[in-house]
């Protein structure tokens, strides 16, 4: 994984194959206690407690496709790389809550990436889940829900063709302006409509 | 145009896309769309395949062709990754490997578009001649 917005993009595809209706992720860029920290949970049908000790092991999965896991293992990698921690816990029928930190100024700690995509896609493809999204900096917080979405929307559906865009404009403009950590600032709006 | 930049903005949009979606209904039922699945696991997301995704959903929009992108799991062609199943209507469904934003352009111009195959095709049905 190159950033952590994939990271994100990867752990909320887990939740969605445990049939999460509501997920949270959180992002807190600490600078005072140097800290980058990012919070998912979710509602899904949970991790039996002999399988959540494998959770971290390269080659467990319970898939049938291939042979290795590599999600959580590399995350976990990533984290303890740049002095940061991994804790996973597990309600069966509950849900997931897993909280990874890096330590905001480390070398290794990869960069945040394109959140406005990673959140953009996740919000606009998973119409049926909702997804709660808060990011705080030093310099605010910003929430954003898919229900928050949807009410506003009225009537229009969140996953056609024009509403990603106004979506990922405003996903853009308020990160820009908490100044939170994100590679591309989505301005081209030039020919949206 | 102005940015949208609260969910009061988002509000006052509506209309314009009222008037999309009205367009949208009037056309056709999700079958007779283009349909392209874009595989999203560990192994796919590791390759760039949300980039990949976010370019057929910006493209498709501004190309304006009438399509459905949808995610997957993985669909076990690691070595191949990011994969795209591409379903035209009327057509069988058709797996591509490696599909990167050029690749992706080259599928929405010559395949969707034109109806011309591009490399890349990773075969699924293997029928055996006994």
């Amino acid at each position: 994984m190159k950033d952590l917005g994939l990271h994100i993009y990867d752990v909320v595809q887990n939740s969605i194959r445990a049939e999460a209706s509501e997920i949270g992720i959180s992002i807190n860029e600490d600078t005072i206690s140097n800290m980058y920290s990012i919070q998912i949970q979710d509602n899904g049908k949970g991790i039996e407690p002999k399988k959540l000790n494998h959770v971290t092991d390269a080659f467990y999965t319970t898939r049938k496709t291939r042979k290795v896991g590599l999600g959580l293992p590399l995350l976990k990698q990533n984290a303890e790389l740049s002095n940061g921690q991994f804790e996973i816990k597990s309600t069966l029928n509950k849900g997931t809550w897993l909280t990874v930190t890096f330590e905001l100024d480390h070398l290794d700690r990869p960069y945040a990436g394109d959140l406005v995509t990673t959140f953009g896609l996740l919000i606009t493809t998973n119409p049926e889940i909702n997804i709660n999204y808060s990011h705080k900096t030093t310099y605010g917080e910003f929430h954003l829900s898919t229900k928050n979405i949807t009410d506003a929307l009225g009537n229009i559906t969140i996953n056609q063709p024009g509403v990603i865009t106004m979506i990922k404009e405003l996903i853009a403009y308020n990160l820009e302006k908490i100044k939170a950590e994100t590679t591309k600032i989505y301005s081209d709006s030039s020919n949206v409509i | 145009m102005t940015r949208v930049k609260n969910l009061d903005d988002l509000r006052k949009m509506r209309d314009q896309l009222q008037s999309k979606t009205n367009l949208r209904d009037k056309s056709e039922k999700p079958e007779d769309m283009v349909q392209i699945k874009v595989a999203m696991a560990t192994c796919c997301i590791a390759s760039g395949s949300r980039d990949t995704m976010n370019f057929f959903v910006d493209e498709l929009e501004k190309r304006n062709i009438e399509a459905i992108v949808t995610q997957t799991g993985c669909m076990g062609y690691c070595y191949a990754e990011p994969t795209v199943e591409v379903t035209v209507p009327e057509k069988e469904p058709i797996i591509f490997g490696n599909v990167d934003t050029p690749k992706a352009d080259e599928i929405i111009e010559k395949y969707i578009k034109g109806g011309e195959m591009v490399d890349g095709i990773i075969p699924v049905n293997y029928q055996k001649i006994d």
